[in-house]
């Protein structure tokens, strides 16, 4: 595979796996501020 | 001074004077509730007219202790034709106008100071022909008003003495703001040209600024009067007496939920009707220089109307939540009683607004040739929308017959029965104000090149965004929505809530780091086809019709009661009508508003006309009569 290919498919993994993490971030975050926790796979945790 | 001076003064006089009748009218309307509430409070108590104001603190607790009144019938006078139709109508009018001419001038402000900071005059001529359509409609919105209050005062006469009892001299301030509206706005707008540049335009844009001080202090007055009525607070809840001050009645669960509801919602209605003013002159123009003028105006209101729609459906999540906070009752009515069928009319005039917004921008893309990048994604976001729209106006259930109910093998359809609940409708909501983003930020893309080193970096982050964002928004709508319990189910829209706006700050945030040294495309303005026009016809009609269904709803849910729980309302009109009343009512109101646009923007545009000479007149015959 070229290596611009490479480049620009790293480019997109990175920034997918960067928005991935804020979200989940954000989605844990937000329930437990709820009152409503979730464990690591977001189902609730009680 | 010449006999033409004369008439001149004379002819600004009488129009000063009729400007000013309808603010008197209302002034001296406040003047007669402030006067008249106090001796109904102090009569029942068996003392002298006025002695509740005059005779020292206990006889002003007194006063105050008064419970609500307790009507009967026979309270209400007959004035054989239904009052509440009445007052509805009356008040619809006063807030379609009050909104209009309210919101024209925070954007006109806006786009002003903008003219003033870049040095384009063509921002503020534009600025200036915005604030002609809201003056126009400034002297219907007073007469609308006063109307109001008279009928007020005339069909609900005790109901208006409680109202003034609680709220007292503050109907005064009202009418004093009021009447500093108008001067500002008549010194704002008459005083464009004579304060246009260098230290002048900074008086007029601090007048401008004050102006909409003025204006919005208004909003949230007359605001407290609608939320106390739903809402009240101040008051003993068992008997209705007042028992707080004026501050504490005011600021009741419900008010700053609809201060930002309606801030932001007449800030969308008057770009939207500003809007249909461009297309209207847009369509009527005859040079390409008009064209581009009335197309560039009829962007900005586009951009004014949509960037105030984006957040809107947060402030009603704000206000409708507080509402449920207040009265469980209240909210259930509202969202699954029989109003709940109105919101699914209110998602068929919310589908309109989106689709027109966003056909407005994709035929916009056609001003640039950098559009034709983006333009194969059109198919794709209309097919979001669409989608969207078919599933946001999908009833939970309908009223069978037996056999239909056999053949369906229960009360909901097995497919289109999951779609009418609140999970998919909020799905499809936050999915559709992601693609009209979206549409937003190509066409703000559509005119430039990128030219940053690190554009697929950029590019990259801004549309994994959006891929996540919209992930998240199905997740949390299907998994907490029908695969966990109803806490958690109502605590997840606050995920798809953020999920939006991570999108659209993040978006706004990443595309000006990006145009940093962009280069510029050139912008054919004046060149978009007709039908785009139309679009921008449909926004204002969709969004009238909305604000007339969602106030009657808003209204509504306050049941038999004038003052909710406090004072029962036994006028013959103590019921939620049918809703076929109800639409006819609301669509009656729309037309008439829109009848009264119409007017407007032929008043607007008389204004710049101008008469040939009749001795030029006689020249061009004689001229064409020689060729």
């Amino acid at each position: 595979m070229e290596s611009s290919v490479l480049n620009a498919l790293r480019k997109w993994i990175l920034a997918l796996v960067i928005a991935l993490a804020f979200f989940y971030g954000m989605d844990q975050i937000l329930m437990s501020a709820q009152g409503l926790p979730l464990d690591w796979s977001l189902s609730p945790k009680n | 001074m010449s006999s033409q001076c004369k008439n001149e003064f004379c002819g600004s006089a009488m129009s000063a004077c009729r400007r000013l009748l309808p603010l008197l009218v209302i002034l001296l309307i406040a003047l007669y509730a402030v006067g008249h509430s106090p001796p109904i409070a102090a009569d029942s108590h068996g003392m002298e007219p006025g002695t509740a104001m005059m005779g020292g603190d206990e006889a002003a607790s007194e006063a105050e202790l008064e419970p609500a009144p307790r009507l009967n019938r026979g309270d209400y006078p007959d004035i054989g034709t239904s009052s509440r139709g009445i007052v509805w109508v009356f008040a619809q009018m006063h807030l379609f106008f009050g909104a209009l001419v309210l919101a024209v001038p925070i954007f006109v402000l806006v786009i002003e100071f903008i003219g003033f900071y870049t040095r384009d005059d063509r921002y503020d001529d534009m600025a200036h022909e915005f604030m002609k359509v809201s003056l126009t409609a400034y002297a219907i919105t007073a007469l609308f008003g006063g109307t109001l209050a008279l009928s007020l005062f005339l069909l609900y006469p005790d109901f208006m003495s409680y109202m003034m009892r609680a709220f007292g001299s503050q109907v005064l301030i009202y009418a004093l703001l009021f009447f500093l509206e108008s001067m500002l706005l008549y010194i704002y707008y008459y005083g464009w040209d004579a304060l246009r540049y260098g230290n002048r335009k900074w008086l007029h844009l601090t007048l401008g600024l004050l102006l909409n001080g003025v204006g919005t202090t208004l909003l949230v007055v007359a605001n407290s009067w609608s939320t106390f009525m739903m809402a009240p607070s101040g008051i003993d809840p068992a008997t209705g007496a007042i028992t707080g001050n004026l501050w504490e009645i005011m600021k009741g669960p419900l008010w700053n939920p609809l201060n930002l509801h309606r801030f932001l919602a007449n800030i969308a209605f008057g770009g939207a009707v500003v809007g249909a003013y461009a297309a209207f002159k847009f369509l009527a123009a005859k040079t390409a220089a008009e064209k581009a003028h009335y197309d560039w105006m009829g962007y900005t209101s586009n951009f004014v109307a949509i960037l105030a729609f984006l957040p809107l459906p947060f402030a009603g999540y704000w206000l409708m939540a507080e509402v449920y906070a207040y009265s469980q009752q209240m909210g259930i009515l509202a969202m699954g009683g029989i109003l709940a069928w109105l919101f699914v009319i209110q998602a068929v005039l919310i589908c309109t607004i989106l689709l027109a917004a966003n056909y407005y921008l994709w035929n916009g893309m056609a001003r640039t040739e950098g559009g034709e990048r983006y333009r194969w994604l059109v198919k794709y976001i209309a097919l979001v929308l669409i989608l969207g729209f078919l599933v946001w106006v999908t009833p939970h259930n309908v009223i069978y017959t037996g056999s239909e109910l056999a053949r369906l093998g229960g009360g909901h359809h097995a497919v289109l029965g999951p779609l009418g609940i609140m999970p998919a409708k909020n799905i499809a909501v936050f999915l559709m104000l992601v693609m009209t983003f979206l549409s937003f930020q190509l066409y703000r893309r559509a005119d430039r090149e990128i030219t940053v080193a690190w554009k697929d970096w950029g590019n990259a982050l801004m549309i994994a965004i959006y891929v996540v964002a919209c992930a998240n928004i199905v997740f949390a709508g299907v998994y907490y929505g029908y695969f966990t319990n109803t806490v958690y189910k109502v605590g997840s829209s606050v995920l798809q809530v953020m999920s939006t706006v991570v999108v659209i700050v993040s978006g706004v945030v990443i595309d000006t780091l990006m145009f940093k040294g962009a280069k510029k495309l050139p912008v054919y303005w004046g060149k978009v086809s007709n039908r785009s026009q139309y679009a921008l016809f449909a926004l204002p009609i969709a969004f009238t019709w909305l604000m007339a269904l969602m106030g009657y709803i808003r209204s509504s849910v306050r049941t038999h009661w004038h003052v909710y729980a406090v004072m029962k309302d036994n006028s013959p009109d103590n019921f939620i009508p049918e809703l076929a009343t109800v639409g006819n009512m609301v669509t009656g109101i729309t037309l008439l508003f829109l009848i009264f646009v119409l007017f407007i923007f032929w008043i607007a545009n008389l204004s710049g006309t101008r008469q040939v000479p009749p001795a030029t007149e006689g020249q061009a015959a004689t001229a064409g009569g020689a060729q």
